[in-house]
């Protein structure tokens, strides 16, 4: 009789045990980044509930950073700026995957040119998010073209609000600081681009998955399963690229297929492979690249 | 019903687990229904936070695209929101997730208060609110909708569940699974090895850890320790002689059987020796019982250590042993061994002081010949040693089948004796005594016959030696008494108030109870107690001085006069007719019969003068001639009896007598 009460005890315990995912729950928040499309692509696709990754989409990328900071997720999608940020305050912070370099998916627009902006004698309304790369960006390019003299009046917005903005109700010299899928909005309605990584700056804006060492090391698994997953996306997208289109077109806005296949222009994938140059440079600029996946 | 500790603690187990149970899933479910309510409270706030601000935000309802942050930030900084839906009567607007884009049914959509908080995670699929915004002067309402992230909302229930389960479900079953096996294992298992131990005590347990068990399983070893040893000891004194240490009965018996089945299998022989110390009884009397027990103590070990150790030897009574030899070949090595243990016994004893100086008489009785079984063997051994006394002591003597039948006989004659009393058959009959000058009749003796109607007239010399020999003179001698003391007044009433003579033996007088059941008997039947007299033998005086002395002189001062039979045939002596109350002295009837040579009329006319010089009137018996009586005239003899003057006669007859020829014969 004993023996029965032990062993129905274990089963109630293995049976209550067996219905827990055999992965912790790993939250990852993500911006609305061409780059970061092949996790959307998964997100769709259902690769993610297997390995209990829920991705979390938010508008901007401090928004990202301070979803993280807040603790609500786990790991979090950026570029060095974010990390640079973020790491001052924990040592622990690491770059866990590579997705991409900006190739002009970064830009600089406005309603005027850089001509006018140069010349331009009042002060400069500029929108763009502060605690991101669009702060960065812009120093380089008021560095690059001159316009430290002028009086620059930052607006700090979400690229979700600057994206909304019109030339038509804009009446003075004006610059954005945005990226891609952003831009093509931006350009809709009335501004152009002015300069971007791609050519005008010589910027490097690396697009990373960054997390603490401990929570890596507690989901490593995931994080390598993540990876296969986006290098399996990305290379959906470059078999078919329609079809990854199709997918994740809900999370670009208006952006139309040919939009899209064209900022894809503006990025170089780096999920797979990091030349020496590169790697060189990153580790210049202070971008750990050892504890890659 | 009687419950072992095990089930007891058991049942306790369950119903202290079912009790746990039954508060933990209570509190379990209203934390549940807490939890859940916080968190739709959380979700409200969100959505009344949320609504105010696009309310203010929003100019028209293509601007809601600059609120989409806020919307993002809200649905990804709260794990239960899987979207925020913002809609109007044409559809949805925006959505935080376009995995999302179609809106719920209204009924899936949580409005009612009345249903719990857990019910309406597990019923609806979110919660609906309104964003009231005014385009100029004019009201626009649209909707918002929190949809539940279902699964993460049921996650967190799951987890709270097995967390639920682990600490307060799974661990009290652990910890009382814990509790019960430390109880079986510290008292359950060491109270049923205990037990055990007490029903069987056969395995010691080893020490406990508890300290009050290991105390009751220390007492119970040492109790049981001590109990083993005083069962052994009582084993040993239940089968060894305290005194001599020697085996006692019970031993014997045990050993005779073991004996008795292993030679009647073998078809062996072996004997049965009685050995009893001659005279011990008077080694007792006169050295005391402290001498008599010391100088058993040395015959015991003395008759051991000549036996054959393989032999065996016992002590069944104070002075009696019984040997059983069975390593002989023959009979004459046989009676060599029993010579040399009754030489042993022969040598002379020191002991404290005392010399001593013993032997002892032997009964032999041989298996299977003279006894099957331990009963008869001892019955026929014993025999044997009686008859080896009979012969003179210090020998040995085999059980024979002749001796038997004697035996047999005596046992017989004793039981045919007993019942005889209770039959009527003895009789009294009168002998006369007459005056030697007058020849007047002036007594009468009392003397028993038996008239059996089986076997006849049996005569006295026949059972009054037994009946003196096994003690049941005292009960027929109290019936003579009686019978002679009534006749007596019968006589008396016929006319015929002569004396009466009553023979009383000395167990009967020494009998405590004599002087009580005499005085009552003169008392109860106001015989006249001058006309009694009790005849006594000189045997008397071998015994008990001081009892004997007292008990004559209260028969003589009760006013019955004391005669002493059979004198100068026994252990006469001058100190006790000078010490005792004696009236008549009754001389023998040997010395009447050689009357008429010069040495046999010295003793007679002795005896005669010397009753005269102490005043003592004497009867002389076994007259049988008138020349007898013309001598005893001559030397001066009052009294005389015998068949000159007449026979012993039953009461008709001596009646008879009386009335034919007076009072003058």
């Amino acid at each position: 009789m004993y023996k029965k009460t032990l062993y129905l005890l274990l089963f109630l315990l293995l049976v209550s045990g067996c219905s827990s995912n055999r992965y912790q729950k790993l939250e990852v928040s993500a911006t609305t980044w061409i780059g970061y499309t092949p996790l959307f692509y998964a997100k769709e696709k259902g690769w993610l509930e297997p390995l209990n990754i829920k991705l979390l989409h938010v508008s901007s990328l401090s928004e990202n950073m301070y979803l993280y900071q807040a603790g609500n997720a786990d790991a979090y999608v950026g570029t060095q700026y974010e990390y640079d940020v973020l790491v001052k305050n924990d040592a622990s912070l690491i770059p866990v995957m590579l997705f991409d370099r900006s190739n002009g998916g970064d830009v600089v627009m406005s309603n005027v040119s850089i001509e006018e902006l140069q010349k331009n004698t009042d002060a400069i309304d500029v929108y763009l998010e502060m605690d991101s790369i669009n702060h960065t960006l812009l120093k380089d390019f008021i560095q690059k073209y001159g316009l430290q003299d002028k009086t620059i009046n930052y607006i700090n917005r979400d690229q979700a609000f600057i994206s909304t903005l019109s030339t038509k109700d804009i009446n003075k010299a004006t610059i954005i600081v945005t990226y891609i899928p952003y831009d093509t909005e931006l350009e809709k309605h009335g501004f152009f681009s002015i300069a971007s990584t791609k050519d005008n700056l010589n910027l490097l804006v690396v697009d990373a998955l960054f997390t603490r060492q401990k929570m890596f090391h507690e989901h490593k698994a995931q994080f390598i399963a993540l990876k296969k997953l986006v290098d399996t996306a990305v290379e959906v997208l470059e078999k078919n690229p329609y079809e990854f289109y199709k997918t994740i077109k809900p999370y670009m806005m208006e952006l139309s297929y040919e939009e899209f296949t064209q900022s894809l222009e503006d990025i170089i994938w780096l999920n797979k492979n990091l030349s020496t140059e590169l790697k060189s440079r990153m580790e210049e600029s202070h971008f750990p690249t050892n504890g890659l996946i | 019903m009687l419950l072992t500790i095990q089930k007891f603690t058991f049942i306790i187990f369950v119903v202290l687990l079912l009790v746990i149970y039954t508060i933990f899933t209570r509190h379990y479910l209203a934390q549940r229904e807490e939890t859940a309510s916080v968190i739709l409270k959380s979700l409200k706030n969100d959505m009344s936070e949320l609504s105010y601000i696009l309310s203010k935000n929003i100019t028209d309802k293509t601007t809601i695209g600059s609120n989409r942050a806020i919307l993002d930030r809200t649905s990804s900084n709260n794990d239960f929101i899987a979207a925020i839906l913002i809609a109007d009567e044409n559809g949805i607007i925006i959505t935080t997730d376009p995995h999302y884009n179609k809106i719920p049914p209204t009924g899936e959509i949580f409005h009612d208060d009345t249903l719990g908080a857990y019910n309406t995670f597990v019923l609806k699929k979110g919660i609906e609110g309104k964003i009231r915004f005014y385009q100029g002067k004019t009201l626009h309402t649209l909707r918002i909708i929190f949809l539940f992230d279902n699964d993460e909302i049921q996650l967190h229930f799951h987890e709270t569940q097995l967390s639920y389960i682990i600490y307060f479900g799974f661990i009290p079953v652990v910890i009382l699974l814990l509790s019960w096996l430390i109880s079986r294992y510290f008292v359950s298992i060491p109270l049923e090895k205990l037990r055990q131990f007490a029903y069987y005590q056969s395995d010691i347990p080893k020490p406990f850890k508890l300290k009050e068990l290991e105390a009751i399983r220390s007492s119970m070893v040492q109790t049981f320790a001590r109990l083993d040893e005083e069962q052994k000891e009582l084993y040993n004194m239940a089968r060894t002689d305290r005194l001599s240490g020697l085996a006692n009965r019970n031993a014997l018996n045990e050993y005779a059987e073991r004996l008795i089945a292993d030679s009647s299998n073998a078809h062996k022989e072996f004997s049965f020796l009685f050995l009893d110390i001659d005279h011990f009884k008077a080694i007792n009397d006169e050295l005391g019982h402290i001498v008599g027990d010391e100088l058993l103590k040395s015959v015991s070990s003395k008759i051991k250590s000549v036996i054959p150790s393989n032999d065996f030897v016992a002590r069944v009574g104070g002075d009696e042993f019984v040997i059983i030899l069975h390593q002989y070949s023959s009979l004459t090595q046989l009676t060599t061994i029993i010579d040399r243990v009754q030489q042993t016994i022969e040598e002379q004893w020191i002991v404290e002081n005392n010399s001593i100086h013993i032997s002892s008489s032997v009964g032999i009785a041989l298996y299977p010949k003279d006894g099957a079984d331990i009963t008869s063997l001892m019955q026929h051994s014993s025999m044997a040693m009686y008859e080896a006394k009979k012969k003179g002591r210090a020998q040995y003597y085999f059980f024979t089948q002749e001796l038997n039948k004697k035996v047999q006989d005596t046992i017989a004659l004793d039981k045919a004796m007993r019942q005889a009393l209770e039959n009527n058959e003895y009789e009294l009959y009168y002998q006369p005594k007459a005056d030697v000058l007058t020849g007047d009749l002036v007594g009468a003796e009392a003397l028993i016959r038996w008239i059996s109607p089986t076997l006849g007239i049996i005569p006295p010399s026949v059972f009054i030696p037994l009946a003196e020999e096994n003690g049941f003179i005292v009960e027929l001698g109290d019936w003579v008494l009686k019978e002679a003391i009534y006749q007596q007044i019968k006589f008396k009433n016929k006319g015929i108030d002569i004396s009466v003579s009553i023979n009383v033996a000395a167990k009967q007088i020494l009998h405590p109870n004599f002087e009580y059941k005499f005085t009552t008997l003169l008392h109860k039947s106001q015989v006249n107690v001058s006309k009694i007299d009790i005849e006594i033998t000189e045997y008397l005086f071998l015994e008990h001085n001081i009892s004997n002395l007292q008990v004559l002189h209260f028969i003589h001062d009760s006013g019955v006069e004391i005669s002493l039979d059979d004198f100068g045939t026994g252990y006469s002596s001058l100190s006790y007719l000078k010490k005792f109350p004696i009236d008549t002295l009754k001389i023998d009837k040997v010395f009447l019969d050689d009357y008429n040579t010069p040495d046999g009329a010295v003793f007679v006319e002795t005896i005669v003068k010397m009753g005269q010089t102490l005043n003592m009137k004497v009867i002389a018996e076994g007259v049988e001639v008138q020349e007898q009586v013309a001598y005893l005239k001559s030397i001066g003899c009052n009294t005389y009896q015998g068949y000159y003057c007449s026979k012993p006669l039953c009461v008709k007859d001596f009646e008879k007598l009386y009335q034919a020829h007076g009072k003058t014969i």
